[in-house]
């Protein structure tokens, strides 16, 4: 690997640290919400906060960890973890609002 | 039966619900609900004074037939909107002979699921 980091990777790291941590806290909200009513709905909202929360950190520790130990650029595989995982997560969220 | 929960789990006393439907203002009420008000809207719309709306609101929240949501507004001011909260009421005999309140509740949309989602979220912040 070059010594030079490209502006971008940064950005993309600071970034995906704020999502992580914006979204722990939504999911934190969400889940004490749940705690509290004991609402199925909201417990589909936590979860789907909180998988698109996951998707933040999975993505980055293939983007950074597996790229730098493996050598190879993993930046694709990351994004598409990520956007899968949030794919995953709307859907939850949307079956929040219809769940009995 | 749509079991809403985020309603009482124990259905109302008998004599909430039997008070409010025997009451005419409260059915006034109830009738000029076409889609959620707020306490104010209510009272124009029903002809019942605004004091009075907001004691036989209390009432029919109590006896579960209207159920009460947050509007959530910009400049903070959260007003509570009021909505339907059934569909039927049944009154049946149990096993004992002793009188049972059943209320069936009206299914509610998903923008009034999300908004009273978010209501329950943000009381935790």
């Amino acid at each position: 690997m070059s010594p030079h980091i490209p502006s971008s990777q940064v950005g993309i790291v600071v970034t995906k640290t704020l999502t992580l941590i914006l979204g722990s806290l939504i999911t934190y909200y969400s889940y004490r919400a749940y705690a509290r009513t004991k609402a199925p709905e909201l417990r589909a909202l936590t979860w789907g906060f909180g998988i698109m929360t996951f998707g933040a950190i999975l993505a980055g520790l293939i983007d950074i960890g597996v790229s730098a130990y493996l050598g190879h650029n993993l930046l694709p595989v990351s994004v598409f973890a990520q956007s899968v995982l949030t794919t995953i997560a709307f859907a939850i969220i949307l079956y929040s609002l219809y769940v009995e | 039966m749509v079991r809403d929960p985020f309603a009482d789990d124990d259905s109302p006393a008998l004599e909430d619900v039997l008070d409010a439907l025997d009451d005419e203002d409260c059915r006034a009420i109830v009738s000029a609900l076409d889609e959620p008000m707020t306490a104010s809207e209510i009272s124009d719309e029903s002809g019942v004074p605004l004091s009075t709306t907001y004691r036989k609101l209390e009432q029919l929240t109590e006896a579960s037939l209207l159920y009460e949501g947050v509007e959530l507004r910009p400049d903070g001011q959260h007003a509570s909107r009021y909505a339907i909260g059934f569909e039927d009421v049944v009154i049946s005999l149990d096993e004992e002979r002793a009188f049972e309140v059943d209320i069936s509740r009206r299914p509610r949309t998903p923008d009034e699921r999300l908004e009273n989602l978010w209501s329950e979220v943000r009381k935790e912040t």
